[in-house]
């Protein structure tokens, strides 16, 4: 039985760390004001992502990867690069797509869907979702390396789509690590930034696919 | 009241004509070219891409026409049954079909799902289907098109074969449920160009296979001319 303890004692620490821990009051007004100011500070964003949508019943796994550009306010690029080819960008109100070479322009004020997947990748990908109150309840938490914001939105309607999303902050810049989408079934949809550079210039054009 | 049921029948007729996906300039097959010729198979239950033992699972880029939507992600495709080498677990308990049963999977880039089937020879199960998508006559129609793609409806009369005149095609005619089909062949008869069945002008579906890599098209396209809807499918991984 001893011999068990001493790999327990090490084991036990590592998994507590590993856990998550809720944060009181005062420490979510903390984070939120971080995050806030995170987002103003930050002019654009460079990063490699990785996806990984995970079909739990099929036991699979489809992985794509990606660059990802943004630009304040409201200036998207969504890159896929791997497993093929297609570019999403959005300026404001207007959403463009590449796909097959070919390109197609859609407005978001005649299309609620594009308006809805707009409003929650660009909130997600800049943490501006946690102030959105009247949509989504938002629960705080910890790890060791990050803060994790657990949104789960209001509408039932909403739900029957979209389960909730887990957003995961670096302790270090409160800046975006990765989002979680999980759907009403058990599926769900990771998304990792990764080599991001904050502020660097980015011209107008990529935004453009025109 | 007359011309309007003239008026209404001459509508039909010719939405019928519009929808009309049987092949064209059909004639008997021509004697054959030696001895040892035979046509491609004493029936039709093709395509058998997906049907085929080594078949596990394939994701393709996809993009979907129908009405006022454009949607474009990916579509996975696996089969997790077969019962022609023993019972397996579905997720959903145990099934005994005597035949295959496949998951189709849809899903935007980003990850959300559009719909998610469960297709076997005699049904189709809907796991999740978002909303806008989810009326019982678009279900029904995406059913059999993926049910014919797979290869899972049943044959039930034997073929007879036809020689399609401008192209030198061979087309095999029978009858599946209450689908009548037709496949077209390459003249070697080695090569399905395309799959199309009907039992009303309504559910007229056409399906053509392209760009064949290893015995596996690399793209296909499926179309309900009636409802203007259009499937692409790009291959991007086979098993």
């Amino acid at each position: 039985m001893h011999k068990l303890v001493i790999p327990l004692l090490i084991l036990i620490p590592v998994v507590l760390f590993a856990q998550q821990k809720p944060l009181d009051a005062v420490s979510i007004q903390r984070i939120k004001n971080s995050v806030m100011q995170t987002a103003e500070s930050t002019k654009t964003i460079s990063s490699d992502f990785t996806q990984e949508k995970e079909m739990a019943i099929l036991n699979d796994k489809i992985i794509s990867s990606g660059k990802f550009y943004f630009k304040q306010e409201n200036l998207l690029r969504w890159e896929y690069i791997h497993p093929f080819s297609y570019i999403i960008t959005l300026c404001g109100n207007v959403i463009n797509i590449r796909d097959d070479g070919q390109t197609r322009e859609f407005n978001t004020r005649s299309n609620k869907l594009f308006a809805e997947i707009n409003k929650i990748v660009v909130g997600s990908v800049r943490g501006t979702l946690l102030n959105d109150s009247e949509n989504f309840k938002a629960n705080y938490s910890q790890n060791q390396q990050y803060y994790i914001v657990n949104l789960i939105p209001q509408s039932e309607k909403f739900r029957e789509s979209l389960q909730k999303i887990l957003i995961y902050f670096d302790k270090t810049d409160f800046s975006v690590d990765q989002v979680e989408l999980f759907e009403s079934g058990a599926d769900h949809t990771k998304i990792t930034f990764t080599n991001k550079k904050i502020n660097l210039p980015l011209p107008d054009e990529i935004f453009d696919l025109k | 009241m007359k011309y309007l049921i003239l008026s209404n029948v001459i509508l039909i007729c010719s939405l019928a004509g519009c929808t009309s996906i049987k092949p064209r300039n059909l004639g008997p097959v021509p004697p054959p070219p030696s001895a040892s010729y035979q046509l491609p198979t004493a029936n039709c239950r093709l395509p058998t891409f997906f049907t085929d033992p080594s078949f596990q699972k394939a994701l393709f880029k996809a993009s979907m026409d129908i009405r006022d939507y454009h949607l474009t992600g990916l579509v996975f495709m696996k089969k997790i049954l077969d019962t022609r080498y023993g019972i397996r677990d579905t997720g959903y308990g145990m099934r005994d079909l005597g035949s295959c049963v496949y998951r189709v999977v849809f899903s935007n880039e980003l990850g959300m799902t559009f719909f998610d089937f469960e297709i076997s020879a005699d049904s189709m199960q809907v796991i999740y289907c978002f909303e806008p998508m989810n009326k019982k006559p678009m279900l029904k129609i995406l059913g059999t098109n993926f049910r014919l793609l797979l290869g899972t409806h049943m044959t039930e009369e034997p073929c007879l074969w036809f020689f399609q005149r401008e192209t030198g095609n061979l087309v095999g005619k029978d009858k599946s449920d209450h689908f009548k089909r037709w496949s077209t062949f390459s003249p070697a008869g080695d090569t399905l160009y395309s799959v199309a069945c009907k039992s009303t002008f309504a559910d007229a579906t056409r399906i053509s296979f392209t760009q064949y890599n290893l015995g596996f098209p690399g793209k296909i396209r499926i179309e309900n001319p009636f409802v203007k809807l259009k499937l692409s499918l790009t291959l991007l991984s086979l098993n």
